[in-house]
């Protein structure tokens, strides 16, 4: 099996070491990885803030960059990227056909999960984590019970979520983040308030536009919080 | 294209959330009552056995009558006709209230009972009632108490979900001439015993639908407080007021809808009364007055027809972290949170929704709580895109900078060359704000210091990952050499 490794733009410019985390977690399991140099962003931002036009360089470049590599999987570790190349890609250029490109792009948790690589990791650890399930991961890519399983399967740990009333956004939302910084702000704030409440202080979640958010935030309050996406985590666990 | 920098009559998101947000009281009443509404509602849909079949029948049934929606319209109207029923239906505000207002001057009455209805709001049917010297009483509990404080419901199916129930003792106390009490229980028997006159006095009372049967010609009411059956039975007169969309095909589908509406809106395994409202008693009269303005042109929109599917039970208002904190009037439109941005360009203007729009994380919750299915966020989308394109809309500053930065992050971040270029100054321009602000500073992003910025990693992960594989080969290739 040959994966190709697409680097979300949060992970490249700041934690590219959760980027590190996937390679080594690829390494642990043997998986035959590749990464494609001229890669770019995905080009949700302009989608999101409503000028698709601005998205199409990036999805060209995407779709030709990847239409000469002979990779089984182009494994996206994001919701929100994957998400983008998979359901509107299509939509950015009707004419195509781009199944070929869909089918092989997978969210880096289906990835892990559905192949059952996570379970060469032997994975340790002690003591409890909160898991924040990223809105996309969740509501656009329907993944929520592959990283909980993976998550799971950790010797020694105990594995707490918000329940789906307690369970919101932390806040970010791309574009939004900047336009309504304080209501972006406050989403972020009551989300670490229930994370405080509950005595927790390691934070897994399933996507780096959250981790870069929540940790933001944490910074200005001073709160000492460890953020982990959750490659960071598997990989710790691993050793 | 005209450049303007600010435009009164665009909705101020931001100072409206600035100043929900500084209001304490507000934002812990909002909190609780939202996490309430969500957790019931999630309760009532696990273990139900019906819920998710429902939802499938609903909206399909939705679907079929939205593609029909004219002919049902007007075999509804036969319908109504054949039960004694005189049906006015009208596509502008202006001429429902005005048909609604001569109905009860006709009829000699200076005040109306009221029972919950969004659509009276949607056509702002008590403002033109009180210019024509009538008052409408509004006799549901949470109405009645935004009506006592001269304010707008905040909520679909919770009109004031906005206020605590110490905030409810105040103004009962201070408007009604009542004993302050805290006690719900004392609280609506104040409220009831006040309104119960009203209802024994009234010549007209008036009521929504929350759903319209075509095929024979009635409408059902849902609620919990028993208001609309006296509104409807008490006064001579009853008058239903509601949108085309709210007529289904057939009975068959009423109880699928029933389903959904009450364990979505309130957590409900079903809603405490629902009246099935068919021909008039002997002696009596009962009207219709149905709205279209601009449902027939969302019915016939291939993308945003989906909106029309809407039973209005609140939940992706309860759901969403924009409308926890802005609360429903933060939106300035009848109908708050999301399925509120998916209405409000259609009914007062892309030009005002400008940032009403943008106000959304996309994060989707609200498409997966929506009883009916609607892919909220994408539609919410679709009208960004809407807005980009169309030349016509009259755009202020603040739109085209977000255009400019758009299409600079494409210029750049889809080069692979100026996209390296720009590493370095990105990086300096934060070395310089963490020496004038001591922190990472991003205008707009850095709010009163509630915020900071996690700051840019001191090499990409590309340049880091490419540079170390170069060296690795070189080495490689130094070790042949040097064999
Ligand atoms: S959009 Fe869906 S969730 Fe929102 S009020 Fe309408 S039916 Fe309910």
């Amino acid at each position: 099996m040959k994966v190709s490794l697409f680097v979300p733009c949060i992970m490249n410019h700041l934690m590219p070491e959760s980027a590190y985390s996937i390679l080594n977690i690829f390494k642990k399991c043997n998986i035959d990885f590749s990464i494609e140099k001229d890669q770019l962003c995905c080009g949700q931002p302009g989608y999101n803030m409503g000028y698709c036009e601005h998205s199409i360089p990036f999805a060209r470049k995407f779709i030709d960059l990847y239409s000469k590599n002979e990779c089984d999987y182009i494994v996206v570790p994001s919701g929100s990227c994957a998400a983008m190349i998979k359901h509107n890609y299509p939509k950015l250029f009707p004419g195509e056909n781009l199944e070929w490109l869909t089918a092989k792009v997978v969210e880096f948790n289906s990835f892990m999960h559905d192949n059952k690589f996570y379970l060469k990791l032997d994975m340790k650890y002690k003591g409890a984590i909160f898991y924040h399930k990223s809105c996309h991961l969740l509501n656009e890519m329907n993944i929520d019970r592959e990283p909980k399983e993976m998550l799971g399967s950790i010797k020694g740990l105990r594995l707490i979520e918000a329940l789906t009333h307690q369970n919101t956004c932390c806040g970010f939302g791309g574009a939004f983040s900047a336009s309504f910084g304080e209501l972006s702000t406050e989403v972020g704030i009551a989300k670490l308030e229930f994370i405080m409440e509950n005595k927790l202080k390691d934070i897994v979640a399933g996507d780096s536009g959250c981790i870069m958010h929540l940790k933001s935030v944490a910074m200005a309050r001073g709160y000492k919080l460890n953020f982990y996406y959750i490659a960071d985590f598997l990989d710790l666990c691993s050793n | 294209m005209a450049l303007f920098l600010k435009d009164k009559n665009i909705i101020n998101i931001n100072k409206n959330a600035k100043k929900a947000l500084a209001d304490k009281t507000l934002q812990a009443n909002l909190k609780k009552a939202t996490a309430e509404a969500v957790f019931k509602r999630n309760q009532a849909a696990a273990v139900s056995e019906t819920f998710e079949s429902s939802r499938d029948i609903a909206i399909a049934a939705r679907e079929a009558s939205i593609s029909m929606l004219r002919k049902l319209s007007d075999e509804f109207v036969e319908n109504c006709v054949k039960n004694n029923i005189k049906c006015f239906v009208f596509d502008d505000y202006e001429s429902a209230n005005a048909k609604i207002t001569d109905l009860i001057k006709e009829r000699g009455a200076d005040f109306i009972v009221k029972s919950k209805s969004m659509l009276t709001e949607e056509i702002e049917l008590n403002r033109h009632l009180k210019l024509n010297g009538i008052e409408a009483i509004e006799t549901d509990l949470g109405e009645f108490i935004v009506s006592l404080a001269g304010e707008k419901p905040s909520h679909l199916t919770a009109p004031a979900l906005h206020k605590s129930r110490r905030e409810v003792a105040r103004l009962f106390s201070e408007k009604l001439d009542m004993p302050y009490s805290e006690d719900p229980a004392q609280l609506s028997y104040f409220a009831r015993r006040y309104l119960r006159d009203k209802f024994m006095s009234a010549r007209v009372g008036l009521t929504g639908a929350n759903f319209a049967v075509s095929d024979s010609g009635l409408i059902a009411v849902i609620e919990n407080e028993a208001n609309a059956r006296l509104a409807i039975n008490l006064p001579q007169t009853h008058i239903a007021v509601f949108g085309v969309e709210k007529i289904i095909r057939n009975l068959n589908d009423l109880p699928h809808f029933l389903n959904l509406l009450s364990k979505s809106a309130t957590g409900q395994l079903l809603n405490a009364y629902t009246s099935i409202i068919g021909p008039p008693a002997e002696g009596k009269e009962r009207f219709f007055i149905i709205v279209t303005k601009r449902r027939f042109e969302i019915a016939a929109d291939p993308v945003f027809k989906e909106a029309l599917r809407c039973i209005r039970c609140g939940a992706c208002q309860n759901i969403c972290p924009v409308f926890q904190r802005l609360s429903g009037h933060g939106y300035e439109f009848c109908y708050g949170g999301p399925i509120g941005t998916v209405l409000a360009p259609f009914f007062i203007g892309y030009q005002k929704c400008a940032e009403l729009i943008d106000a959304s994380t996309l994060c989707g919750f609200c498409k997966s709580i929506c009883p009916m299915k609607i892919n909220l966020p994408a539609l919410i989308l679709q009208h960004r895109f809407h807005y980009g394109a169309d030349k016509k809309i009259k755009k202020p500053l603040f739109k085209h900078l977000k255009k400019l930065f758009s299409y600079l992050h494409s210029l750049i971040m889809s080069n692979n060359v100026l996209s390296r270029v720009i590493q370095p100054f990105a990086r300096l321009y934060f070395k310089i704000t963490a020496a004038v602000f001591g922190r990472n500073y991003i205008p707009r992003w850095s709010v009163f210091s509630k915020r900071d910025f996690i700051g840019m990693a001191p090499k990409t992960f590309m340049e880091s990952y490419f540079t170390k594989n170069k060296k690795k080969s070189r080495e490689k290739e130094g070790d042949k050499n040097g064999n």
